[in-house]
């Protein structure tokens, strides 16, 4: 086909587009996607009996704190990446501020118990403690994974393995806010290493399918 | 970006805002300034890897259709250039990673009709082709000479090499494939 009239076309019978809020379909996602990832904790492995109590209630909080800001950081560069031409005022590099605040507390709590203490903050409450907050988080972080492709594929990201990458984080994100609700271990260095993880694992799942689920 | 002037900017800026209020004129203008433009970048950057300008007016009207099915996603208050020179770039990577995987997977049926169109790659890249061909098996070399550089039709490649024709066309087929991970290979370093 010849490119002018190509042009005459595409421009024929044109049809007016009003303004588009990307943030509108991500937020949309996100809601479907945390009562997903919820309803499947409950579901699944359930709360902690003892959330009743203060100090657990406390605990819970504190792993909601990095769960959320996880979410909240990976949300600015995932929505401009939606739009072709920020990518250069597009900084995907504040994702890693939670990580690292989590990383500095986990040290700064370290350094305040004997060595052979250790171990113990790190390992969590039980010896299945690691794997079961990996497998939980992985696996509810599946259907928001897939919501969140579903409100990118709406925009156009040109960069499709980085998008890949923050859509896991988010993903993560909420999988670790969904099974903060059911995770005994409370300690902050078990926190910034499973947890912190557990999201990396969704990062790197999200970059290897991105390129894939979101070519246009 | 450096192609556009800053009037050029203001000009397809005010084009753009026009065309998504549904101005059809001004839509007509807009793409047929970006034509100019993307024809010429398209092109540069075929020259680059070797590939004519038949593939960058493929790719031109694959971006301009791109452009059109996702005006929806250009921001008003952000700037156009960089908007429409991301989706081109973009369109640009894709056709370089899917080219690369349509050569290995190639089905049998097609591997006659390719010779038209590498033509032209022929000629702009001979001397690293030849280079890329001594470095497979004789027989692949030897078909895809016949086949793909001189132009004969796989019956006549049949009989000047003596291999049936289905060996030919296996041949041909493998020894794209190996090519074609050699040029990856090639360009990963």
């Amino acid at each position: 086909m010849n490119t002018d009239r190509l042009v005459d076309l595409l421009s024929s019978n044109l049809e007016p587009v009003g303004r588009v809020r990307f943030g509108k379909a991500l937020l949309l996602a996100m809601l479907m996607a945390s009562i997903t990832a919820f309803t499947l904790m409950l579901a699944t492995v359930g709360p902690r009996a003892d959330l009743g109590s203060t100090a657990h209630l406390w605990w819970t909080a504190v792993k909601l704190l990095f769960a959320v800001s996880v979410i909240g950081t990976a949300m600015p560069p995932l929505l401009r990446s939606m739009r072709p031409g920020l990518e250069k005022k597009t900084h995907p590099e504040i994702i890693f501020l939670p990580f690292l605040a989590a990383i500095v507390a986990a040290l700064a709590m370290l350094l305040f118990v004997p060595l052979h203490a250790w171990s113990a903050m790190l390992r969590g409450a039980y010896p299945v403690s690691t794997a079961r907050c990996l497998v939980c988080i992985t696996v509810f972080a599946v259907v928001p994974f897939a919501a969140l492709i579903w409100a990118l594929r709406q925009g156009a990201p040109t960069r499709l393995s980085l998008s890949g990458a923050i859509a896991g984080v988010a993903a993560g994100g909420l999988g670790a806010a969904a099974y903060a609700f059911a995770c005994m271990s409370d300690t902050i260095p078990f926190i910034a290493v499973c947890y912190g993880a557990a999201i990396a694992i969704c990062a790197f799942i999200g970059a290897q399918l991105g390129p894939r689920l979101l070519r246009w | 970006m450096d192609e556009l002037a800053h009037s050029h900017e203001r000009e397809l800026r005010a084009l753009m805002t026009a065309s998504l209020d549904g101005d059809a004129a001004a839509y007509h203008r807009l793409l047929e300034r970006l034509t100019s433009h993307l024809r010429a970048y398209y092109r540069q950057h075929f020259a680059r890897i070797g590939h004519g300008p038949t593939e960058a007016e493929d790719l031109l009207q694959e971006a301009l259709i791109a452009v059109h099915t996702h005006r929806h996603t250009y921001d008003r208050s952000q700037p156009f250039t960089p908007w429409v020179y991301a989706i081109a770039r973009y369109k640009f990577l894709d056709y370089l990673r899917r080219t690369k995987s349509s050569f290995k997977d190639l089905p049998m049926e097609n591997v006659e009709e390719l010779t038209a169109d590498s033509d032209m790659t022929a000629v702009d890249s001979g001397l690293d082709l030849q280079r890329l061909l001594s470095g497979i098996s004789s027989k692949a070399r030897e078909a895809i000479q016949y086949v793909k550089l001189e132009g004969l039709s796989v019956s006549e490649a049949a009989v000047r090499s003596g291999m049936s024709e289905s060996a030919v066309k296996v041949a041909v087929h493998r020894g794209l494939k190996t090519l074609a991970s050699r040029i990856r290979q090639e360009k990963g370093t």
